[in-house]
């Protein structure tokens, strides 16, 4: 435990010396991974809220089950408890004929009147799914059940849009990969850097018996350094700028923007992130360096 | 290998039939076979460029031999694992002619770097290094900074660093290489006086003819990557 405690401590006054020694460098390297983070967290902002537009598009998806026009309104309470009783449904409400055809006449002749045209409408169902993307599985379910004339989907708007939150959802995975190891190629060229300043005095500790932990140890912390503190700063602005943008936008109507609570785990996620990243890098940087022979 | 190296019969190095061709194709030693026997004091001795340094780093793993077998204290160093080859270079003590200390720590903090690196605690450092410096003659400049050192102090405090493990086994490579012949034979009479008394084994490399010459110890000779000398009380 005393050895343990005696490397941590090795470990933690050498990578300060370091990061003190090679200060500018030091510098650098948080500026351009907070830049790099900036970038990220940019785009995962934009991404949160496509995501949380796309899912409420979706749960806004509903489709009609009309009626035959000769089916009574109690057959429209009975298809709808028998829609309620299908998995993955979360509302089915009646609508009367009279209703529709309240409606229809509303929006085509700005009237609810229309005297003597007859109501030749059914009555009809309008559902929506738990999940909207069971939308066209339970449509397609209730087109066969008994007294359904028809049944109206928005097929093609409800495809679009699943297609849609898919592309999110992959572009969040390929543009966080990409630049996840644009922080790592960072970090191992600025520790890479450090290892090459320092040579002479890694080869004089692998010359005295040092283990590769004693020589590597500071270095990784020194990544772990450079790396959270990077992500630290992108991610302090980036809640700054992003409560800014809120508090304005609180009377964007069209602008439904995602709270900060929901999504307060991406900043700290962002701050977890260039801790492993930071550390990543100067692994690969070390253990590159620890294989070659020891050459002053 | 450590507890080997304290009670063991047999020599402390012993080279088998030793060849080492550089990747690039320089062939620096041919069939070497040696052996040097615990608490011997002995010279490798031949121009520049005839194999004196390759040996050197052989014996620490510092370098594999291409073919045939470097023993230290019986044990093949070839064969020893990656993670044990630091507690080999424990229990070897190495100098060089550029001295190699850190030109932004003190003598005392350059000495103490080698107890730091390995784990020791601060208790022990500041017992072990004035005695160190005590026995290189440098117990009253703790304080100064390499630039501040003349050349025989800088290569005395690297001696003290090559000291801070107790080393069974003392390598020097062209110690006095960058040193007035005065310095050079203080730095040689220490080495005699504060390891070979202590049963040390030395092994120094050298082109030193007058150094050689004036120790009269036992003289291995290479020209060619091969030994063509190997004499006990010889000269250059």
């Amino acid at each position: 435990m005393i050895r343990l405690f005696r490397a941590i401590e090795f470990f933690l006054v050498e990578a300060t010396v370091n990061i003190r020694r090679h200060g500018l460098m030091s510098l650098a390297a948080i500026a351009i991974v907070a830049f790099v983070f900036l970038l990220v967290g940019l785009f995962g902002l934009m991404l949160a809220n496509l995501r949380s537009a796309t899912e409420y598009a979706l749960s806004e998806v509903t489709f009609f089950a009309y009626l035959d026009p000769r089916a009574s309104l109690d057959d429209a309470h009975v298809l709808r408890m028998d829609i309620l009783d299908l998995e993955g449904v979360k509302s089915a409400k009646v609508i009367t004929k009279e209703e529709a055809f309240e409606r229809i006449a509303k929006r085509l002749w700005g009237s609810r009147d229309l005297g003597n045209i007859p109501n030749r409408l059914g009555h009809s169902v309008r559902v929506t799914a738990i999940d909207p993307r069971d939308t066209l599985r339970l449509a397609d379910r209730i087109s066969g059940m008994a007294q359904v004339k028809n049944v109206v989907d928005a097929r093609q708007s409800v495809s679009k849009l699943l297609e849609w939150a898919r592309l999110v959802d992959v572009g969040v995975v390929v543009i966080g990969l990409l630049l996840a190891l644009a922080v790592v190629g960072i970090i191992h060229s600025t520790i890479r850097l450090t290892l090459f300043a320092r040579r002479r005095e890694i080869s004089i500790m692998q010359m005295v018996g040092a283990t590769s932990t004693y020589v590597a140890g500071p270095f990784l912390l020194e990544g772990a350094f450079h790396g959270t503190v990077g992500s630290g700063i992108a991610a302090g602005l980036l809640f700054l700028g992003y409560d800014y943008l809120l508090g304005r936008a609180q009377y964007w109507t069209w602008l439904p923007l995602v709270r900060e609570q929901q999504i307060i785990w991406g900043f700290w996620g962002m701050i977890i992130a260039g801790f492993v990243l930071g550390v990543l890098g100067s692994l690969f940087s070390v253990r590159r360096f620890l294989h070659r022979p020891v050459v002053v | 290998m450590d507890d080997e190296m304290t009670a063991r019969d047999g020599p402390m190095v012993e080279f088998e039939h030793v060849s080492m061709v550089y990747p690039e194709g320089t062939e620096a030693l041919d069939d070497v076979t040696v052996a040097i026997d615990e608490g011997e004091f002995v010279f490798i001795v031949g121009p520049t460029g005839e194999g004196k340094s390759t040996l050197i780093k052989l014996i620490y793993r510092e370098l594999l031999p291409t073919m045939g077998r470097v023993l230290v204290a019986g044990g093949d160093v070839a064969a020893l694992p990656l993670r044990k080859v630091p507690y080999l270079r424990r229990r070897i003590g190495v100098v060089f002619q550029d001295f190699r200390l850190l030109p932004h720590q003190t003598v005392f903090q350059n000495v103490a770097f080698a107890l730091r690196v390995v784990g020791e605690g601060g208790r022990k450092i500041r017992r072990r290094v004035p005695e160190l410096l005590e026995q290189v003659g440098l117990a009253q400049r703790p304080d100064a900074l390499p630039s501040q050192l003349s050349g025989g102090e800088q290569q005395r405090v690297s001696i003290a660093r090559a000291l801070a493990h107790e080393p069974p086994i003392f390598l020097a490579d062209e110690p006095t290489g960058n040193l007035d012949p005065d310095t050079s034979w203080e730095i040689m009479q220490l080495i005699a006086r504060v390891i070979a008394e202590r049963g040390t084994t030395v092994i120094v490399a050298t082109h030193d003819k007058l150094m050689v010459d004036a120790m009269h110890t036992r003289v291995i000779e290479l020209s060619n990557g091969r030994v063509v000398r190997d004499a006990p009380e010889a000269g250059y």
